[in-house]
């Protein structure tokens, strides 16, 4: 097989010799190697090795097709001599073509098929397309001059390199040495003088603050807003920010870009109302929406008895728009939101009976002005419709008392008022004046239930005029028990009572401080209802 | 974790660093031009006050955002030993509108940085940035920024680490960092 593939390979070579001999490039063997090579001759034995296996080769076919058994020795000595004739031919080819003939050692069926790929000295072709572009990118500014400069290009190259490469050896060689031989340590700095070091340390250590922890950078704070344009990479990051949660240490420089609230002089203050409400959020989520609630409720709802702070500190709201007075009533009222929203919190706390109790004791406290409360626990603050159905009627007669007397100290907490004494015939009188002079159902009977005299039926009236309270009339017994006394015995009682509990003197200091602001609705929740009733009549007036 | 080592260099001496950075790893520089948004949480909110770090890199043609948050160094037997700073450091690509979502944090401070880096790998991936760090006079204004040190610039060289390898990354760093040393005119510090 090697015979007959050198055999083969020596006959393409001679035919490439014909076939080429008329172009430029002869691909022909060296003269000398041919006479070496005396190709004339190998190609003879060559041809003769062929025709000795093909001999074999018959002489097999013929004795496998007559089944006879073969004459082995005959058979092997010719297998030798092939062997031989072969083994003499190689050798002679070895000699000279070393340089562009490879033969296989070893062919067995296995690597007979891939032989000739195996040992064809063409790449690959992604080795063979990588090797062009390398080639392209190495001669790319050379490819219009020969090839002898290009070589010489190319060598220039590879010497520069050469030599950067030893310089830098030597640089680190030399360095190292200094560094072992004197021991200074990695910084070396042998041309600086303290001055300049000293410099130096010093701009280092700026830098390093700078970059590190930002010393040096920090804008102050009135300057920190938006003068010129943003760059582009803020400009759409930075346009719409979201209130006051966004990041911004003074409330002016993101929230410009907020969208705007419902009213002017409601703007900085709703920015404190929601950074006081984000600020309790956790507190109670609900704070904040009653706040809001709170502040567009005063100018809509003149009436109300929320607006009652307002209508202490400003006897014609409607006529006054004074910003500060609104914000402070705003702020009074968020206070007193706040209080309502703890007592109402403590009167859920309270069990149920409790609670009865206490409504029991705001209606009674309703419907007899005059005579105070006959039991002295502490008044919660009640709910506003209720204190609304129930101070309609007082209103009229709160203010002819108001025009009444005149206005002595305010006396807040629950301080006992001697001088109710004094007051309390002529308040009655004058309840009862006031009372005729304007001659409303709800009036009339109120009225009449402040007259310690009256008969029952105006008492069973003051109870069902205040709506569906059907404790009022559980509670006239005992109102009626304090009433069916003198008025001297009244008073003494009143006085007793006066002194035990001083709600009752909560309503004549009421009464006085019709012009007071909102002090006694956020010092004494006893004060409140009492002063609920006095703010009608200003209304109406 | 990340290994840090932070040096100065004079800033005439910057190119020539530049070409020395590129004979040793190899690579070719990439541009950095990087705003630097520190952000420092509200008082108040939560137990210990913190501080992250939006990067907006302005080199690309699209900006994009990083936030990043930087631990305090590794202290104890083990940080002296070694010649490197070691510190936790958490990293994340993020969108633009991060700025938004990061309710509870104020800006504290801003800086532009603008240079050049150096990625490549000797034992760990390994990046060398040197760079200018500008303030920004005006908020936001990154155009008219002015360089804290005009004459001094900051090299940094960091290496991504976990507790587990960080001896090998120390390792690679100093090695690296003892070449540049050597080389260059510039001090050296933790």
């Amino acid at each position: 097989m090697e015979g007959v593939v050198v055999g083969q390979d020596q006959q393409q070579q001679q035919q490439q010799q014909q076939q080429q001999a008329g172009r430029v490039m002869v691909e022909g063997l060296n003269p000398a190697v041919q006479q070496q090579l005396n190709l004339e001759s190998v190609k003879t034995r060559a041809v003769s090795l062929f025709k000795a296996i093909s001999r074999i080769l018959e002489e097999f076919d013929a004795i496998a097709r007559t089944n006879a058994l073969p004459k082995w020795q005959d058979i092997l000595g010719q297998f030798s001599m092939v062997n031989l004739e072969l083994y003499n031919i190689v050798e002679d080819i070895k000699k000279v073509s070393k340089a562009f003939v490879v033969h296989p050692k070893n062919v067995n069926a296995e690597n007979a098929a891939i032989l000739p790929v195996m040992l064809s000295s063409k790449l690959l072709p992604e080795m063979e397309v990588e090797d062009n572009v390398k080639r392209e990118q190495l001669l790319h500014s050379m490819q219009n001059l020969s090839v002898a400069s290009q070589i010489e290009k190319l060598k220039v190259r590879i010497d520069m390199i050469g030599a950067a490469c030893e310089s830098a050896e030597k640089v680190i060689a030399d360095t190292r040495k200094a560094y072992f031989g004197t021991r200074q340590g990695p910084t070396l700095l042998p041309t600086i003088d303290k001055a300049q070091a000293a410099k130096i340390q010093e701009q280092e250590n700026l830098l390093r603050t700078a970059v590190n922890l930002g010393e040096g950078l920090r804008i102050p704070g009135d300057q920190r807003h938006i003068t010129s344009g943003l760059p582009g990479h803020l400009v759409d990051v930075l346009a719409v920010a979201d209130g006051p949660q966004s990041f911004a240490d003074s409330s002016g420089t993101y929230l410009k870009n907020t969208p705007p609230f419902s009213s002017s002089n409601v703007n900085s203050q709703g920015a404190l109302l929601q950074v006081s409400g984000a600020l309790r959020a956790a507190a109670s989520p609900s704070g904040t929406t009653s706040f809001d609630t709170t502040t567009a409720s005063p100018l809509q709802h003149v009436n109300s008895p929320r607006s009652s702070a307002n209508m202490m500190n400003t006897p014609s709201p409607q006529q006054q728009t004074h910003q500060q007075q609104q914000q402070q009533q705003q702020q009074q009222q968020q206070q007193q939101q706040l209080q309502q929203l703890q007592q109402r919190q403590k009167m859920m706390q309270l069990p149920q009976h409790q609670q009865q109790l206490l409504a029991q004791q705001q209606l009674r406290q309703a419907s007899i002005p005059g005579l105070g409360q006959l039991h002295g626990q502490p008044q919660m603050q009640f709910s506003q419709p209720l204190g609304a159905q129930q101070f309609q009627g007082r209103q009229l007669a709160s203010g002819a008392l108001h025009h009444g007397m005149g206005q002595s100290q305010l006396n807040q907490g629950n301080q006992l008022n001697r001088h109710l004494n004094q007051f309390s015939s002529p308040m009655n009188t004058a309840l009862f004046n006031s009372a005729q002079s304007t001659p409303t159902s709800q009036m009339i009977s109120n009225m009449s239930a402040m007259m310690p005299s009256q008969t029952l039926l105006p008492r069973m009236q003051i109870g069902m005029s205040g709506g569906t309270r059907n404790l009022a009339a559980a509670n006239l017994s005992d109102q009626m028990f304090n009433m069916g006394g003198n008025n001297p015995g009244m008073m003494s009682i009143q006085q007793q009572q006066q002194q035990q509990h001083g709600t009752f003197a909560n309503m004549s200091q009421n009464t006085q401080n019709l012009q007071q602001g909102m002090m006694p609705l956020q010092n004494t929740p006893q004060q409140t209802h009492p002063s609920f009733q006095q703010q009608r009549p200003q209304g109406q007036q | 974790m990340e290994c840090v080592v932070q040096g100065i260099i004079e800033t005439q001496h910057v190119e020539a660093l530049e070409i020395l950075l590129q004979g040793l790893c190899g690579v070719h520089k990439q541009s950095l031009r990087i705003h630097e948004l520190c952000l420092k949480s509200v008082p108040n909110l939560g137990l210990v006050a913190s501080g992250i770090r939006l990067l907006c890199d302005l080199e690309q043609p699209q900006p994009t955002w990083t936030v990043r948050h930087v631990g305090g160094p590794m202290r104890g037997a083990g940080a002296e030993r070694i010649s490197v700073l070691m510190r936790p450091m958490v990293e994340s690509k993020v969108s633009k509108n991060a700025l938004r979502l990061l309710l509870g944090y104020k800006l504290d401070h801003e800086q532009l940085r603008v240079g050049f880096a150096f990625h490549f790998r000797r034992g760990t991936q390994i990046t060398v940035t040197v760079s200018s760090i500008n303030k920004i006079l005006k908020l936001h204004a990154t155009d008219e920024a002015v360089p804290v040190t005009p004459g001094i610039q900051l090299v940094e060289v960091t290496a991504p680490a976990s507790s587990e390898n960080y001896a090998e990354v120390v390792a690679s760093v100093s090695s690296f960092c003892e070449y540049i040393a050597l080389l260059g005119e510039n001090i050296w510090q933790r």
